[in-house]
């Protein structure tokens, strides 16, 4: 052994190496947030709370579909309309739950639904849904989507019966074109 | 502690068997093992599992195969993005489509940051179990910048869904690209920090040094793959040996161990990171345009018949074994997960070590008892 590999064994100089790493980070300003003082805005992509526009829904039944564990329950009835002279059959939308306690957030209902700005999306950027009873207070039936009654919403945005439809939900757009969620057709 | 009482004592050995977990920190979730020891000596382990086991290869017979993905994400929870490569490759390969390249490149970049974020989380809570705190944060912020990247391509931080059988679901966002590189060009200097932390640290080496070793030969028979394969010598690389999506354009070395213990695969996972940042780099500098979507019917219904394909996972090789029957749903559907084939090396690996050493070992096979279980 050389007296340097000696030296060496002797003295720790590489935790001392570690430390400065240590140190290095101590000086450093803090990345963490104080959550409930300061939130984080999420993405324009981000997966949170559901929402629901009846207005746009088409009664197809395609996110029901779609949904992997089967949560969506919809139901319909038909009811006969004078067009123009002509009676023309109309599906309407009876029922419309979210069981959402078991929902997973992938995202498929919103990519199986054809209307052009889709009527269920899932990028509202809400996501402090917590509630102390989950039964009644995670499931959510036509109304309570609409308004999320039950539901603290992300600051600025509005549930979609208070007129947040937005024009590109998926957030999928270029961003050069104003993709902000500005429709206020309806309420 | 969790290690409790124990189980019986014979009276003409000192041996003495003891059930360490499942709920104890060191065991990466809901590992049971029950070792049997002389004094500190362990003589004899056995992995008991199960306790995380969902059912999901059965659930994958009810659901559609765009259905199954998001169920993917759920089984190795530290890497999404690989689990759901593996699926929606295999439903590709069975129905013969070709991704579009913009699709692929975008599907390399979000498998080898998983590979990064997979590596981070496993060096922070390996070097926790073994002694050491520090690595653990610093890893952990590096973990979610990769996190905030996938949040905005894909509306999730953990489970992904971000593939879908014959492309990605959505285009890049503008300025992600730029916010990517910044995150790859500023990694490098950071796994060096890390790495000044730990690899010429006595007591890491004390720790890892000679821990676990097994021999490249050993390591083929037991079906080992990914790392802990590698750290024992033997280059394999499903990424080099079997080229998916357009690895093969890819240049990118597979680092490997000389000792194959606890130290080499240590050190190789921290050349994959370094790789797999050169990976990245490469696809970004080279991305194509185009769609990110090739032409797939709106029902995916694969041919009858048998496929497997496997992916490269942060872990090792992750299989996919689809049997189709014709119709919209897998008849069935098998995983080969890369956690549960190294477990089985667990007690060979610890065979004569300290307890202590258990823990390292456990740590350097880097399991998901999420992927275990299934």
């Amino acid at each position: 052994m050389s007296l340097w590999a000696l030296v060496c064994s002797l003295i720790p100089f590489e935790l001392g190496q570690g430390l400065g790493v240590t140190g290095k980070y101590f000086l450093r300003k803090k990345t963490t947030v104080q959550y409930p003082e300061k939130k984080m805005e999420p993405t324009d992509r981000f997966r949170g709370m559901f929402g629901f526009s009846e207005e746009r829904c088409i009664v197809c039944h395609a996110c029901a579909k779609a949904c992997p564990i089967d949560i969506i329950h919809i139901q319909d009835h038909f009811v006969e309309l004078e067009v123009d002279g002509k009676k023309k059959k109309k599906k309407v939308l009876d029922r419309y739950d979210i069981d959402v306690k078991r929902c997973m957030f992938c995202g498929l209902c919103e990519e199986a639904c054809p209307t052009a700005p889709v009527s269920i999306w899932l990028t509202t950027k809400t996501y402090e849904t917590a509630t102390y009873e989950r039964n009644e207070q995670l499931y959510f039936t036509k109304e309570r989507l609409q308004n999320w009654q039950g539901v603290s919403a992300y600051p600025g945005v509005l549930a979609p019966n208070a007129g947040m439809l937005p024009e590109d939900p998926m957030g999928t757009k270029p961003k050069a074109a104003p993709a902000e969620p500005a429709g206020k057709e309806g309420a | 502690m969790t290690e409790r009482a124990p189980v019986h004592l014979s009276a003409d050995s000192e041996e003495m068997e003891i059930s360490f977990g499942p709920q104890h920190p060191a065991t990466h979730g809901v590992l049971r093992v029950m070792v049997k020891i002389d004094g500190e000596r362990i003589v004899e382990t056995k992995p008991v599992i199960g306790y995380l086991h969902r059912g999901t290869e059965k659930i994958f017979e009810r659901e559609t195969y765009n259905g199954c993905i998001p169920h993917t994400d759920r089984m190795d929870y530290t890497a999404a993005a690989t689990n759901n490569q593996g699926l929606v490759g295999a439903v590709e390969k069975m129905m013969g489509i070709t991704i579009p390249p913009r699709a692929a490149y975008i599907r390399m970049m979000l498998a080898e940051l998983q590979r990064i974020a997979s590596h981070t989380i496993w060096l922070g809570t390996h070097a926790l179990d073994i002694g050491a705190q520090s690595p653990f944060f610093y890893t952990f912020e590096e973990r979610e910048k990769i996190l905030d990247l996938y949040e905005e391509y894909c509306g999730a931080r953990l489970t992904l869904n971000a593939m879908r059988v014959g492309g990605q679901p959505f285009d890049l966002p503008s300025g992600w690209t730029d916010r990517c590189r910044a995150f790859i060009d500023q990694l490098p200097a950071k796994i060096a920090d890390w790495e000044r932390l730990l690899t010429k640290n006595r007591i890491w080496k004390l720790r890892t040094v000679g821990i676990g070793v097994m021999s490249g030969a050993d390591a083929i028979e037991w079906g080992l793959t990914g790392p802990p394969l590698r750290g024992s010598g033997v280059k394999w690389d499903v990424r080099k040996v079997f080229p998916y999506d357009h690895y093969e354009e890819m240049e990118f070395d597979i680092p490997i161990g000389t000792n194959g213990d606890t130290y080499d695969r240590y050190l190789v996972r921290m050349e994959e990171m370094r790789q797999s940042v050169r990976i990245v780099r490469q696809c970004l500098d080279r991305l194509p345009d185009g769609p990110v979507m090739a032409k797939v019917p709106k029902v995916i219904k694969p041919p009858k018949g048998e496929v497997y394909f496997s992916v490269e996972g942060p872990k090792g090789e992750l299989g996919y074994y689809v049997v189709s029957d014709g119709t919209d749903k897998p008849y069935r559907l098998h995983v080969r997960p890369a956690c549960f084939i190294n477990l089985q090396a667990l007690p060979e690996l610890v065979r004569g070590h300290l307890v202590a050493d258990l823990i390292a070992v456990i740590g350097t096979l880097d399991i998901v008892l999420g992927e275990i279980d299934r």
